[in-house]
């Protein structure tokens, strides 16, 4: 109060002003101490439940404070659905009018966590009559009561959330899915690894967990060389969105591999793996060249019976770089070969026609 | 005299037929292996397993050994479906140092038939001295139906002993272990200042905060941000600092108002998965990330399992000539990090 008398008193405006254009620069000071941050740890993940409609369903999720002081947290709900460029998660909040929000209670949304501890909460979703087939539910822990925004600095929240896919079944509900594309990411490969995307549309009404494998061989039947699998993590694709898995073939001589370093990935300046490529003399019988065919065979469930959907992809892999540098040294042991036979017995010739020059003079 | 002399005589006879026949009982009758034991490796009623030998001569001079797993009770080996196969491979190559007794020598030979299994090859041993050897094939004898205790009898030479070997119903343990999957995010700090007084002249940064993963989600994770203010905002100036567009990368000017947030690097760790900032947030080159608002916008992503991968997180802005000076610039970003689904 009183600093705010004085300011007035002094010609406060005026002062603002003046500094503004000397200083010509504003807020944020440095040197701040940094707040503790949070360490969450979230388990399980992600959350799959079946129930039907008129009935309930619980899951229990396990959050730790894996930090060493304790930790407010609250429990906030909010849904996610797949984002439409790339099939992946974006958490939006409910709106008004969305009745699923209704149907889930926690035992609690407000508890302090202690350190190394991990607490329950358990979700109950009391799914009505008249639900039906998928809804996604993100659960979010994030810090309580930490302290206010405070001047001259940012404020950076953390948070964990974990993903529930919920599964009303109830008549109508339909399970499909359709391969869109299925391409190899180069028609001309120099080296394995040779990468493959298989995107997925769920043309259902409840989220599907395609699976399969991508064979690898000579030809388009039998004498398959390598076996790849699809989806190995077991991800789910949400109603009316695609995903994209890819699937690597490595299995060959040589392969490009992601460089360590004291068992730490090597990054190039930007955060990306750097690869290097990998003579390991024991996969010597591993050496790819000519065409090859990678047939797919993807299985997804549509609640009575595994429905395989097939498709097919030829790419090549030719190391030209290490044949152009084989030919060029064979052409040039032959140039230099020809050079040395051309040197004997050209020097024969001219050493017989001087000779006869000789005998004739 | 003569009846005294007969009588002495009669008495040195049987002394003498006595002690010989006390050293020819000594000479001939077999000893006592000791300190014997025919350990089964596995124990299972019904279950083809390897076994190891290991005795203490008595005498010396043996060149074979057996083991008659029937032994000399009615516990018989055989007459419980127990098998003893004919081929069997024997050595001593590893025993000694398990066992402390001596490896049995020579060129070890070993067969079976009926209930015995027999080592030929062995160089004669020494006396009261511990041998081991092992019979190295993973079906050299198949245990009983019946559970129970057995009395295979061990000979080396001319001496031999009565060993016991268990068969029981069950001799396994499962040990069973769940690991559930995991999703562990750090965030290094509550509070990012900016590296020093915002300026006209240049574009400013702030120190940053760290975000590290450690999951074991096979399919990755995601992460995501937003903002309270959508920019910069001052309380007393009544002025934001907006943010610039959103979810397009931006390049701040300086001199020109701006304020974006981004994934300056990122360090991979040793997971299996790839982690990358999501194009709009890539503040790695010349960029500064792009904007955020009230909506939760993703800023990274991986495709595996995360072990210590790190993202750096930093907020920069830009401000012009005329923004009002105040010293309460603020905002609060809220990143969330989780499983993929």
């Amino acid at each position: 109060m009183r600093v705010t008398s004085w300011f007035r008193q002094k010609g406060g405006p005026v002062f603002l002003a003046a500094f503004g254009v000397l200083a010509c620069c504003l807020t944020v000071l440095p040197g701040q101490a940094r707040a503790a941050g949070v360490n969450l740890t979230l388990s399980p993940l992600p959350v799959n439940l079946v129930t039907s409609p008129g009935s309930s369903v619980s899951t229990s999720l396990k959050v730790q404070n894996s930090g060493s002081e304790a930790v407010k947290l609250q429990v906030t709900l909010m849904k996610f659905k797949a984002d439409s460029t790339n099939g992946q998660a974006t958490l939006v909040p409910f709106k008004d009018g969305e009745e699923e929000k209704n149907w889930v209670t926690f035992s609690k949304t407000n508890f302090t966590a202690q350190p190394g501890v991990f607490n329950t909460v358990d979700m109950t979703i009391n799914a009505p009559a008249t639900a039906a087939f998928g809804y996604y539910y993100a659960v979010v822990f994030s810090q309580q009561g930490t302290d206010p925004t405070k001047p001259q600095s940012n404020k950076v929240n953390g948070a964990v959330a974990s993903l529930i896919l919920l599964d009303v079944q109830a008549p109508g509900e339909k399970r499909e899915a359709q391969v869109t594309s299925f391409t190899a990411t180069k028609k001309l490969y120099q080296y394995l690894p040779a990468s493959f995307d298989v995107t997925v549309k769920n043309t259902g009404n409840v989220h599907v967990k395609p699976s399969g494998n991508i064979f690898v061989g000579r030809g388009v039947n039998g004498n398959f060389i390598d076996t790849l699998t699809i989806n190995p993590g077991g991800g789910n694709i949400l109603p009316g969105s695609s995903r994209t898995f890819n699937v690597e073939w490595d299995n060959g001589f040589p392969a490009y591999t992601v460089k360590k370093q004291n068992g730490q990935i090597v990054t190039d300046n930007v955060g990306k793996p750097v690869k290097t490529l990998n003579w390991n003399l024991s996969n010597l019988n591993h050496l790819r060249f000519g065409k090859y065919n990678a047939s797919l065979t993807l299985v997804y469930n549509d609640g009575k019976r595994d429905v395989p959907v097939n498709g097919q992809v030829s790419f090549w892999v030719i190391p030209w770089l290490p044949i152009l540098i084989i030919l060029v040294l064979v052409l040039l042991a032959l140039a230099g070969l020809w050079s040395m036979l051309r040197h004997t017995f050209g020097t024969d010739k001219r050493e017989t026609a001087r000779k006869r020059y000789s005998r004739r003079s | 005299m003569k009846k005294s002399m007969r009588m002495l005589s009669v008495a040195a006879s049987a002394f003498v037929m006595l002690g010989g026949l006390l050293a020819w009982q000594g000479l001939a009758a077999a000893a006592s292996l000791s300190n014997s034991y025919l350990r089964i490796n596995r124990m299972a009623t019904s279950t083809a397993t390897s076994a190891r030998l290991v005795f203490k001569t008595a005498g010396a001079g043996a060149t074979s050994v057996s083991i008659n797993m029937n032994g000399a009770d009615s516990t018989t080996w055989t007459g419980a479906s127990g098998l003893v196969n004919t081929t069997q491979t024997a050595s001593s190559a590893s025993c000694a140092a398990d066992t402390g007794a001596t490896a049995l020598p020579g060129t070890l030979a070993a067969s079976g038939a009926a209930s015995t299994v027999t080592i030929t090859g062995v160089t004669a041993l020494a006396a009261a001295t511990s041998y081991c050897v092992d019979l190295t094939s993973t079906s050299a004898v198949t245990t009983p139906t019946s559970a129970g205790e057995y009395h295979p009898v061990v000979t080396a030479g001319a001496d031999n002993i009565t060993v016991a070997v268990r068969v029981v119903t069950n001799d396994q343990i499962v040990v069973n272990a769940v690991v559930p999957p995991t999703f562990n995010f750090v965030l290094s700090g509550n509070t990012d200042n900016f590296t020093s007084n915002l300026s006209a002249g240049s574009v400013v940064k702030t120190t940053g905060v760290t975000a590290t993963v450690n999951t074991n989600a096979k399919n990755g994770w995601l992460a995501w941000a937003k903002d309270a203010n959508t920019g910069l905002t001052s309380t007393a100036a009544a002025k934001t600092i907006a943010s610039v567009a959103t979810g397009a990368p931006a390049t701040l000017v300086a001199g020109t108002e701006g304020y974006a947030f981004g994934i300056s690097s990122i360090a991979q760790g040793s997971g299996g998965g790839t982690t990358s900032a999501v194009a709009a947030y890539d503040a790695s080159g010349s960029a500064h990330g792009s904007g955020l608002d009230a909506t939760l916008r993703q800023i990274a992503s991986s495709n595996g399992t995360a072990n210590g991968a790190v993202l750096t997180l930093k907020a920069a802005s830009a401000i012009s000539g005329s923004t009002p000076a105040a010293n309460d610039y603020t905002d609060t970003i809220t990143v969330i990090g989780a499983g993929n689904f």
